[in-house]
């Protein structure tokens, strides 16, 4: 797959200190999970993807990051143009062999697909980074654990039952585990493996 | 996929002589022709011009095994002209302007309206300019030459 030359788009304006701030956003996302962060550092990101993904993806993605991408997104010739040729990132077919796994909330993966990393490098694990509908901090969810002092609320939409109880059950691997970026829009946030996850009583029934 | 593998066109090819002979010549030779040209053509940056390193390969005689010769500094640069043509430069050296006007160049040519405009005021003289230089540097090459005479010395 070549890249077309019509579709690019151009990146971070000041990539030097852009991808640093995404970068510190990303960090301070994944070590107070749940907390919403707001990144404005390019006006327009490749079609198919969010602004946010897209900030992410130019920030944390180059030669020695291989990047599995959802159906939808790895047919779409703007998104792999693009990645080609601001990331250089390699593509993979199978998620297991990517540090970096791009999904939209319709076609997730099955989590036991990804790379869970192994008991001596727990780190090597693939990171999935979803794209979803709607990021709140409605109460939702409750997430607790190391980052969080008390306790944090959290609604992430678009997820389907049988991947949000996957996504419960992974805290019983640990250390092993996924690690997670959701992104809506401008605003993105992060469930590492360490958050554990409690559904909110009266929100058990809802399905959304 | 490598290079060689890919099929090349007539306008891949043209493309790449152009776009080479932006790359090698020198910054002030290709600044001086841009500016009498006078074309100032809007665009935007894809990627802003980005200095680096690449590793120069070579091959013993030109078919041994590859080795890495050295690293060398590379600028390069992509623009996107108001008319959607995208314009590509890498060039030697860390001068961003070169890469600026290289890439500018590269879109101008693949544009109908500019191409024998450009080749003819841009390329030919850069490259008579090339050429020029290459055989004079050939010709001081050649003064030095020694011829060697080997004698037989009779051991078969």
């Amino acid at each position: 797959m070549a890249v077309s030359s019509n579709e690019l788009i151009a990146g971070f304006a000041d990539p030097v200190q852009a991808s640093q701030q995404v970068f510190r956003a990303a960090l301070k996302a994944m070590s107070e999970p749940g907390t919403l962060m707001q990144i404005d550092y390019v006006e327009q990101a490749p079609k198919g993807l969010d602004l946010s993904t897209w900030q992410l993806a130019l920030s944390l993605l180059d030669p020695d990051t291989p990047v599995w991408l959802s159906p939808a997104l790895a047919s779409s010739d703007a998104v792999i143009s693009n990645l080609r040729f601001h990331c250089q990132c390699p593509l993979v077919d199978n998620p297991s062999d990517a540090d970096f796994a791009i999904a939209l909330h319709s076609e997730l993966p099955l989590l036991a697909e990804l790379n869970w990393g192994t008991a001596e490098y727990p780190d090597r694990s693939t990171t999935l980074m979803v794209q979803v509908p709607a990021l709140s901090e409605e109460a939702h969810w409750t997430l607790s654990g190391p980052g969080i002092e008390h306790t944090r609320t959290l609604r992430i939409a678009g997820l389907s039952e049988p991947f949000r109880s996957d996504l419960i059950r992974s805290r019983q691997r640990f250390p092993l585990g996924i690690d997670t970026f959701w992104c809506c829009d401008n605003r993105l946030t992060a469930l590492p493996r360490t958050t554990s996850i409690q559904p909110c009583a009266n929100q058990q029934q809802e399905t959304c | 996929m490598s290079v060689e593998q890919q099929q090349e066109s007539p306008e891949t090819r043209a493309r790449q002589h152009w776009m080479g002979i932006l790359a090698k010549s020198t910054v002030e030779a290709l600044q001086q022709r841009w500016q009498t040209l006078s074309l100032e053509p809007e665009y935007q940056f894809i990627r802003k011009p980005e200095t680096g390193l690449t590793m120069l390969r070579g091959r013993v005689g030109g078919s041994g095994q590859p080795f890495n010769l050295g690293e060398m500094t590379l600028t390069r640069c992509a623009v996107r002209l108001a008319s959607g043509t995208l314009g590509v430069s890498y060039v030697t050296g860390r001068n961003s302007q070169h890469a600026i006007t290289a890439a500018l160049a590269d879109a101008l040519l693949q544009e109908e309206r500019t191409q024998s405009l450009l080749q003819r005021e841009l390329i030919a003289p850069l490259q008579a300019e090339l050429d020029a230089e290459r055989q004079q540097r050939a010709a001081r090459a050649n003064s030095t030459r020694v011829d060697f005479f080997t004698l037989v010395r009779g051991e078969d």
